[in-house]
């Protein structure tokens, strides 16, 4: 035998991949890397003797490298092999894995009133059952749908129990009885159509559209920090917004998250526009969630046409913990909400900042260790669901590549 | 003018409207700061049902019941409840048009528009309102009859309306404006009961003389939004062809009067369901005549 491998090491950086070769040969040899087109990657001339070798593959859009490595010798008898086949596989899954194949999505829907007075969504879904041009595109089927007409009918935020919270399997499976909630009723005939969640039968991705009366600019809702596809989705939108800031809000936590409309979808995402009154309809706030719908749409197009999307890192604020008001033994609010708190959402909460005002004037100021990223700061709805505000901490999530798998 | 001994001050006309229902609570609880020397307040919630539900009303809008049809009605069966209360409020402040009602009644609102503060009277004619260190607009088309709670009290209208504040939401700033402006204009009675002199005045004040609707689609939803231009602009000028409404499918509607006007209320959540995206009106300047104590 001419040569020994001794070993191969690979590390994985965002990137690239750092391999490490070393060998041992009896005779001079050329040690070629090449990729599955046979252009030469990297070359190594050497002589006899132990070698070591390193060299960074830098991997981008031409992901899925095989990788042959030929070694040969330098005299006139010329030869060339193939390293074995189990370093050669192990190669090739540290490359490839870069990669996620994603079914295409072809199933889509826009969901607007599932809380009746959060109107951008409403009238925005109207508008689209009326004329739809605009949420077309190719290879897609895109629905616009009214979750809950009878609260839009009505204008509020639900008849019974807030829809946004029943999407799970306890009512989702309930037997239906006279006296079960609308919303429950409507849970079901929702998850008939548009799921069942969880099957494969299931719509592959839903936007639900809502507002909030905190200043929460164009906020992106991700359910699934290991989702990549929506990561992806969520990173091509804020680029396609920027220098428009468009948070993205995980609210993944064992005890916090909850049963969304949206849930029934394999992707959903959660669109909250604000700030804008409950009952009340901005040109400013709508347009903005039309341009958010817009990107959505126009990734999804993109993603099924076979573009690969390389891995990303965003920067997203994680729900820590939600912060009731100040109560008084009769459970009444005794303090609003500080007014260098109000409107700062998403913005550094630090220990000992202002928080709550009492009515009798007296600052109530934040305890905590680290500092935290507020949202939902004086949101209408949450007055009943005891929250004042959300506690967030800033992370940054990767997703893995991701290209349609038929392409 | 006699001096003012009865003053009622109420939150909580519509129950969704957080800064005068915290207020209010706020004294129920806690007097003391309404109190002076020469005329007693009286604080109190205007319709707790609505309140406890926090929507703005339960049978029909409170602030709307105050006419004689409804106040002089018999008792039935299955009325409103706002029809109800409001006969118990005329006895306990009112009668409204008596020599027992109340001299004054302040009415906190609170508004989605961007309105800032502004003191709501009927016209101009009400003397003491027009005295009162606040921004002032006149409410009352001609002919029309008072319909407001604070109609019951002799006084004609004090409201105060505070604005933007999304409806079920208390901030903080608007609490603090609206409890400031309350001292300020209790001070005001205050003077006026001890002798002080004001002397006439001009004041600038705007006056409503019609509203606005939305345009509708045949069924009767609503076709188009507020512009953005028009958003948050109220009690600036509306010249003629000035955008006002933008429909969905992005084509401007302009505003087709031949007269600058000055809109308010533009985009209140509550007047949706009258369809009214803003109410029109005309800046004035009035002579106001002197006031003092008989």
């Amino acid at each position: 035998m001419d040569y020994i491998i001794v070993s191969i090491l690979t590390q994985k950086n965002e990137n690239s991949l750092n391999v490490s070769f070393s060998f041992m040969t009896t005779s001079s040899l050329e040690l070629v890397l090449r990729n599955q087109e046979l252009n030469i990657l990297w070359k190594l001339t050497c002589f006899k003797g132990i070698k070591e070798a390193s060299t960074a593959l830098v991997l981008n859009s031409c992901l899925e490298m095989h990788c042959i490595f030929s070694i040969k010798a330098l005299s006139l008898r010329q030869t060339s092999c193939m390293l074995n086949e189990q370093s050669l596989n192990q190669l090739n899954r540290m490359t490839s894995c870069y990669v996620v194949h994603e079914a295409p999505v072809r199933r889509v829907a826009i969901f607007g009133g599932t809380h009746g007075n959060e109107l951008s969504g409403v009238f925005l879904v109207k508008h689209w059952q009326e004329n739809g041009d605009e949420i077309q595109r190719t290879g897609l089927e895109v629905r616009p749908f009214i979750t809950n007409p009878r609260a839009v009918k009505k204008c509020t935020r639900y008849i019974d129990c807030d829809l946004n919270r029943v999407f799970d399997p306890d009512n989702l499976g309930r037997q239906i009885t006279e006296d079960i909630p609308y919303e429950v009723r409507r849970a079901q005939e929702i998850n008939h159509v548009f799921g069942p969640k969880n099957s494969n039968d299931a719509y592959d991705l839903i936007f639900d559209l809502h507002n909030t009366t905190s200043n929460m600019g164009g906020t992106l809702i991700l359910e699934n920090s290991r989702n990549n596809f929506t990561i992806q989705m969520f990173n091509y939108i804020k680029n396609a917004l920027a220098p428009e800031c468009c948070p993205v809000f995980l609210i993944e936590h064992p005890n916090l998250k909850y049963a969304t409309t949206r849930s029934i979808a394999k992707h959903p995402v959660g669109v909250e526009v604000g700030p804008q009154p409950q009952g009340v309809l901005r040109a400013d706030i709508l347009d903005k969630m039309r341009k958010i719908i817009k990107h959505g749409l126009d990734f999804v197009h993109i993603f099924n046409e076979g573009k690969e999307f390389p891995p990303c890192t965003i920067e997203i604020y994680k729900i820590m913990e939600k912060v009731d008001y100040p109560r008084n033994k009769n459970g009444e609010i005794t303090a609003v909400i500080h007014p260098s708190l109000q409107d700062q959402d998403w913005q550094p909460l630090n220990n000992g900042d202002p928080i709550f005002l009492t009515v009798d004037g007296e600052t109530i100021n934040y305890e905590g260790d680290c500092t935290v990223y507020p949202t939902f700061v004086n949101e209408a709805a949450y007055y009943e669901k005891k929250q004042a505000f959300v506690k967030t901490v800033k992370v940054k999530l990767t997703a893995k590549g991701i290209r349609s798998s038929l392409s | 003018m006699t001096s003012e001994d009865c003053v009622a001050v109420c939150g909580g006309t519509h129950g969704n409207e957080m800064s005068g229902i915290y207020l209010a609570k706020h004294w129920l609880r806690d007097p003391m700061e309404l109190q002076r020397s020469s005329f007693a307040v009286t604080p109190f919630l205007g319709n707790p049902r609505a309140i406890e539900k926090c929507v703005r009303y339960v049978g029909q809008d409170l602030n709307r019941t105050f006419t004689t049809e409804f106040l002089s009605s018999t008792e039935v069966e299955d009325e409103p409840y706002e029809v109800v209360l409001a006969r118990e409020i005329n006895q306990t402040y009112g009668p409204k048009g008596s020599a027992q009602a109340f001299d004054f009644m302040f009415d906190l609102h609170n508004t989605t528009a961007s309105m800032g503060t502004y003191l709501i009277v009927d016209s101009e004619e009400s003397l003491l309102p027009m005295h009162i260190p606040c921004p002032i607009y006149l409410y009352k088309l001609p002919g029309e009859e008072t319909y407001s709670i604070n109609s019951v009290a002799k006084a004609g209208l004090g409201r105060e309306q505070l604005g933007p504040q999304p409806q079920q939401v208390v901030r903080a700033d608007l609490f603090s404006q609206m409890r400031d402006i309350i001292a300020c204009a209790l001070d005001f009675i205050e003077l006026f009961n001890k002798g002080t002199v004001f002397p006439a005045f001009e004041i600038e004040a705007y006056k409503i003389t019609g509203r606005m609707d939305y345009p509708c689609y045949p069924d009767g939803e609503i076709s188009a939004m507020v512009h953005p231009k028009l958003q948050d602009k109220d009690f600036l000028p509306l010249n003629p062809r000035d955008p006002i409404f933008q429909t969905f499918s992005g084509e401007e509607i302009l505003y087709e009067g031949n007269t600058t006007i000055y809109p308010a209320f533009i985009n209140e959540a509550a007047y949706y369901k009258k369809k009214v995206a803003f109410v029109k009106m005309e800046k004035h300047t009035f002579s106001i005549p002197g006031l003092q104590r008989d």
